[in-house]
Formats: structure tokens, C-alpha cells, sequence
């Protein structure tokens, strides 16, 4: 077999990428539409 | 709080007060969700690298698992809520389970764009392949590509009864898919790996507490990416209430 730690560390990144790219796409959805009805962001 | 004739999905015209139609999960609550899978994420790592030992066949590529399997059963749940939340939308026409509905299945499809991602990087060193059309893994594409049809839908539906009516439709009969991915490795010849867990003894306890620790970090996470995912869909619901009461 051949090495597959290549294959580990990209999915281990990979995945962590796609999560944090979602959470940070809500958080700045929140801030922006908390800031446009003029609420604080809770 | 003044009372207006607000827009509502069931079309009733009567006054409303002016106020989320989403009721919003209590802050502390998603500070909870947060803090433990931040908690728990770190400890899934650590575990899937020092604790759980190396499988003699699959090498390092096995560690893959740890985030790959969680992964699908949370979009599994994700997917579930969208279920349960289209029925009750079409037996109530409350706006908040249509905003469930559709919370849950774009945070669904998050985690189930990790497995597709997760699993070919399996796959390569294992199968030799990054992908085959495995009725496992055809089955799954399906439900992934369902699901975004869904999210799709509701972008291309502008007036609200019609797209969450339209969506449940989709959100209930979509999730048909679920049990034919689950069982399409036993009904079919399948290639992947099957009774990873529920045939216990064949999967040494380390590598089993390791999954089921990712289980419960991503179930964290799931809940804390569908809170602030709701927040956000409260938060564009009174933008508007706010424009049509201008």
C-alpha cells in the first residue's frame, strides 16, 4: 500500500476548511443582518 | 410591541405582532452548543491520532474514519430534522419549521460535502480508485445532490408559501434516499465497508470509543452550526418584516 499520510492530512484540512468556511459565512451573515435592523449582534 | 398585518406563510391576514417568526434558541444555549464542540473537537483529534491504534491493512489512511463516518450520520440527523420539520410545516403552515427545514438542510449538506470530500481521499489509497459507482457511494451522491436541489429550490422560489411548501415536498420525499444509502451496501454488492459498529468485536473498543467521541463532538457542532444558522434566518425574517411594515 502506498503511503497515504498525504491522503490523511488532506482530509483532516479539508474538512476543517469546509466547516470553518461555513461558520464563517453564518457569522458574517449574522453581523451584517444584525447590523442592518440595527440590533446588537447576540 | 405594535400589532401590523404582517406577511405569514399560511396566508392569514389577521394582525400579527411585529416580532421573529423564528423563536431564537436562548444565547446561553448556543454558547453551550459551541463550547462543547470546541471542547470536544480537540479531544476527537487527539484520539484519532495518539489513542486509536493504526489498522495493519489500511494504514494511516484508516484515521479518515474518525471524521468521515460521524460526518455522514450527523447528515443523516441533519437530514431527519429537514423530515420531520416539512411534515410539521405542512400540517401547521408555521413559518418556523420551514425555517428549521431549511436550516438543517444546509448545514446537512455541509456535513455531507465532508464525506464526499473525506471518502475519496480514503478511497485513493485503499480501493486504488477516488471514486467508483458504488451503490454505497452512487446512493449517497444522490442524496447529496437532493439535498442541494433543495437549497436550489429555495433560492429560485421567491414568494415564500410556494418555496416552503415546494421545499417540504422535496425535504420528505428526498429523504427516502436515506434508507437506501444505509442499506445499499447489504441490498447490492458493495465495496464499502459495512457493520462498522453494530456487529461489534470487529472493530477493536479504541477505534470504536475514538468514532464515538466524533459522534458526539460533531453532534455539538451540528447543533451549534444550526442554532446560529436559525439566528440567521430569524435575523433575515425581521429585515423583511421590517421592509413590508415600511
Amino acid at each position: 500500500m502506498k503511503n497515504s499520510v498525504p491522503y490523511l492530512v488532506v482530509a483532516y484540512l479539508g474538512t476543517a476548511a469546509l466547516y470553518g468556511a461555513y461558520l464563517a459565512h453564518l457569522w458574517r451573515a449574522e453581523r451584517r443582518l444584525a447590523r442592518r435592523n440595527r440590533g446588537p449582534a447576540r | 410591541m405594535s400589532d401590523v398585518k404582517a406577511p405569514t406563510l399560511d396566508g392569514s391576514t389577521r394582525p400579527r405582532p411585529v416580532e421573529p417568526a423564528v423563536a431564537e434558541p436562548a444565547e446561553r444555549t448556543r454558547r453551550l452548543w459551541g463550547l462543547l464542540a470546541l471542547v470536544t473537537i480537540p479531544v476527537l483529534l487527539a484520539m484519532a491520532f495518539w489513542y486509536a491504534p493504526e489498522d495493519a491493512n489500511q494504514g494511516a489512511a484508516q484515521r479518515i474514519f474518525y471524521i468521515h463516518v460521524p460526518s455522514a450520520w450527523i447528515g443523516f440527523l441533519a437530514f431527519a430534522v429537514v423530515f420531520v420539520a416539512s411534515i410539521a410545516f405542512l400540517a401547521t403552515g408555521a413559518r418556523r419549521w420551514d425555517d428549521l427545514a431549511a436550516s438543517s438542510a444546509e448545514v446537512g449538506v455541509v456535513f455531507t460535502s465532508a464525506v464526499l470530500i473525506t471518502g475519496p481521499l480514503w478511497g485513493r489509497p485503499v480501493w486504488g480508485v477516488y471514486w467508483t459507482w458504488d451503490p454505497r457511494l452512487t446512493s449517497f451522491l444522490m442524496l447529496w445532490l437532493i439535498y442541494l436541489s433543495y437549497l436550489v429550490l429555495r433560492g429560485y422560489v421567491p414568494e415564500p408559501i410556494r418555496r416552503a411548501r415546494f421545499s417540504a415536498v422535496l425535504g420528505i420525499v428526498g429523504f427516502l434516499d436515506v434508507p437506501i444509502v444505509y442499506l445499499s451496501a447489504r441490498w447490492w454488492r458493495s465495496e464499502h465497508p459495512t457493520q462498522f459498529v453494530v456487529e461489534g468485536g470487529r472493530l477493536p473498543d479504541q477505534m470504536l470509543v475514538t468514532m464515538l467521541v466524533g459522534v458526539v463532538a460533531f453532534t455539538f457542532l451540528y447543533l451549534y452550526l444550526l442554532s446560529v444558522r436559525r439566528r440567521v434566518a430569524r435575523l433575515r425574517a425581521a429585515a423583511e418584516l421590517e421592509e413590508v411594515v415600511r
